[in-house]
Parts: C-alpha cells; sequence; structure tokens
C-alpha cells in the first residue's frame, strides 16, 4: 500500500474555500442591486455554475482522476441532459 | 499483473447503457404505455441488480486471494473511468442523484416560470409547451408568492441562508482536509481523518439547525407551510429533500469515525466515497440558495 499512497502536496483546498466564499458574498451583494430579476437571473445562475464546477472539480477531485471529462460528462451531463427535458417539457418524447 | 486483468470491472458502460434504457422506460410510462415501461425499467433493475451481484461476487473472490498481500481493491483500474470498487459504485450512485435532484429542482423551475410574470421569460414556458397561467391550479393570489402575496425576498431570511451557505462550504472543505489526511495514512493524529470527520459532522448538524430554526420561525412567526401556494410547497420540497440528504451524510460520516475508532479502517477510500457524497451535497445546495433564495 505505502507504494500506492498518493502524495499531491500542492492542491489548493484553501483557496478553493475562499473563492466560494468571495463568490457568494457577490452572489447575495448582486441581489441588492436592484438589477431587473430577468437579468439577475442569468447572472446568479452563472456564478451559480461556477461554485458548483469548482466543487467537483477540486473537492470531487474530477480534475485529478484519469479521465475528467469522461467522468464529468457521465456523470453530470449526460443525466442533467436526460432529466431536465423531463422537468421542463410536458410533452417530451 | 496478471491478477489485476481478471479483476477489471466491465460492468461500468453496461449500467450506463441501462440509465438511458431506464430513460426511455419514463417517456413510455408518461405517455401511458406501461407494457414497455415496465419492460424497459424492468432491464434495467435486472443490470443493475445482475451487475451488483458480480461486483460483489468478483470482489469477496478478490479479497480472498488478495488476503496475504494486503492489496486493497480500489487500486485495480477499471477500462473506463480508471477505477474500480467503491468508488465506481458511489459515481453510479450520484448520476442518480443527479437526476432526482434536476427534476425536482427543475420541475420547482418551471412551474416558477409558469406562474410568475414578475420573473419573465413566459416565452421560454411557452416554448416548452408549458402553460402560461399566473393561476394555475386555481390557486390564489397568483404568480409566485404565498397564500398573504409575499415574494420570496419577504418571507424568506436571506442573511440567515447566506450564513448557513459559508456552514456548508465550510463543511465541504473540512471534508476534503479529512480526505487529504487519510490518503497520508494520519487517522487519529490531530489533524488526522478522525477529528476533521468529527469537525464535519459538527459543521453538518450546524448546517441542519440552522435549517431547522429557519423552517420553526417560517412557520411559526411567518405562517409560511407547505401549503403556502406553489412557492411554498416547492420551497419546502427542494429544500427538504436537501435537509435528509444533509442529515443522511452526518450519519455516514459518523460511521466513518466510529469505523476509524474500532481500528477498522484500513485505506483511504471509505473516506473518499463520503466525501464524494458530501460534496455533492454542497452543489446541490449551491444550486438550492441561488434558485430558491438569491432569484
Amino acid at each position: 500500500m505505502t507504494e500506492e499512497t498518493h502524495e499531491h502536496p500542492s492542491r489548493p483546498y484553501f483557496k478553493v474555500l475562499v473563492i466560494l466564499a468571495v463568490l457568494t458574498i457577490i452572489e447575495v451583494s448582486v441581489t441588492y442591486t436592484g438589477i431587473s430579476e430577468a437579468i439577475l437571473l442569468w447572472i446568479l445562475l452563472s456564478l451559480a455554475f461556477v461554485k458548483a464546477n469548482l466543487v467537483i472539480a477540486f473537492y470531487m477531485h474530477v480534475k485529478y482522476e484519469p479521465k475528467p471529462w469522461l467522468l464529468y460528462t457521465i456523470v453530470f451531463v449526460l443525466p442533467f441532459a436526460l432529466a431536465f427535458p423531463m422537468a421542463f417539457f410536458p410533452t417530451v418524447g | 499483473m496478471e491478477e489485476e486483468h481478471e479483476h477489471v470491472s466491465g460492468m461500468a458502460p453496461i449500467v450506463g447503457l441501462s440509465f438511458a434504457v431506464t430513460g426511455f422506460g419514463l417517456l413510455e410510462f408518461s405517455q401511458g404505455n406501461y407494457a414497455m415501461a415496465f419492460l424497459l425499467v424492468g432491464i434495467f433493475l435486472a443490470v443493475v441488480v445482475g451487475s451488483v451481484v458480480k461486483e460483489i461476487k468478483k470482489r469477496s473472490e478478490t479479497v480472498e486471494a488478495h488476503e496475504d498481500e494486503e492489496v486493497p481493491i480500489q487500486f485495480k483500474k477499471d477500462p473506463i473511468f480508471g477505477f474500480m470498487g467503491k468508488k465506481l459504485w458511489i459515481w453510479i450512485f450520484l448520476i442518480s442523484e443527479v437526476i432526482f435532484f434536476t427534476l425536482i429542482i427543475g420541475l420547482s423551475f418551471s412551474l416558477r416560470l409558469v406562474v410568475d410574470e414578475g420573473l419573465g421569460y413566459r416565452e421560454i414556458a411557452k416554448f416548452c409547451g408549458l402553460p402560461t397561467d399566473s393561476n394555475l391550479f386555481g390557486l390564489y393570489p397568483a404568480g409566485w408568492v404565498d397564500q398573504e402575496g409575499r415574494a420570496p425576498h419577504e418571507v424568506l431570511d436571506i442573511p440567515l441562508t447566506t450564513l448557513n451557505t459559508f456552514v456548508l462550504i465550510t463543511s465541504s472543505y473540512t471534508m476534503v482536509k479529512a480526505h487529504e489526511a487519510a490518503e497520508k495514512g494520519d487517522f487519529l493524529g490531530k489533524w488526522g481523518a478522525r477529528n476533521y470527520l468529527l469537525m464535519t459532522a459538527g459543521i453538518g448538524a450546524t448546517f441542519l439547525s440552522i435549517q431547522v430554526f429557519e423552517y420553526v420561525s417560517l412557520i411559526i412567526n411567518e405562517n409560511f407551510t407547505v401549503q403556502s401556494g406553489l412557492f411554498g410547497a416547492t420551497f419546502y420540497l427542494q429544500t427538504g429533500f436537501h435537509g435528509m440528504h444533509v442529515l443522511g451524510g452526518i450519519i455516514m460520516i459518523l460511521f466513518m469515525v466510529y469505523k476509524i475508532q474500532s481500528g477498522a479502517m484500513k485505506d483511504s477510500s471509505d473516506v473518499e466515497i463520503t466525501g464524494l457524497y458530501w460534496h455533492f451535497i454542497d452543489v446541490v445546495w449551491i444550486m438550492l440558495f441561488t434558485l430558491v433564495y438569491l432569484v
């Protein structure tokens, strides 16, 4: 087992935590600026998308897996693409 | 090396395909073709159960074969992802969780597009074939409001929930530190996996306590319940399911602490899969916080 022990000293976990906190503060601040809800929706969704992908890439260490894009596609993109139309299109199929 | 090839798991793509099959099964169900739907979902269940049984059998054989060498199963390589064992299964479980949360969050948001004139995007609802009726189901008052006509930001406590968001992302940090410590083989040290796991469980419990406090104050002070229109119903649906997942995660983490304490923890794989689940719950909260509270 010892030779298999993973050593990755410089993973930026704390940096990611700080970025997540800053993005959260930006998100909440933006809601108080009085931008119209229709535009606000896209700003907030973009920020949430970045935050979610930071957690997936670093904390779920998808970035460090042997095949990150394949894993990301199979676990997140495809199931989302399958389920999303079912929630939004009542006549899907 | 020869042995490694024997234990390569080819089940991942088959299980993945069966997910697609069950998707078509659900479509058939929505169209009323129940016989075809049950057949397709049946194929899916048969594949999943079959592959689980096969994997368990294979793993027990592998463990026996490797008992002397103590080579942990998760270091065997899967040809698709590059890993297998428990880790492969937690990812497959997370696929089902992505589908589950996409459906309940997507459903809630599509209902909002239908009734919420203020948000706009009625064209998108029309494009999707959804009705555009502010008074859907004859609920009054119309729009994305509760029974007293209050919008989300008038009812929900955004500062408290923002604090709760910080709490949850901090717990993700301590969880990833627990995994890091476990990979270094440090389980019982001061900054070892056990202590980080206990911190994570504690912070997770704080999150839940704040959520319970929020629920109680919403119900008692604001009279905002699961019956407060579509807004109230979908609010409790989404945050409630998320909260239950957090509770499940805390139980998993405490079980890992017990496993470390009793000396049964031999490698970092259990901490890793618990972490993957915990971080996924964090990802779900990031989306919920935005779509339920802020928008």
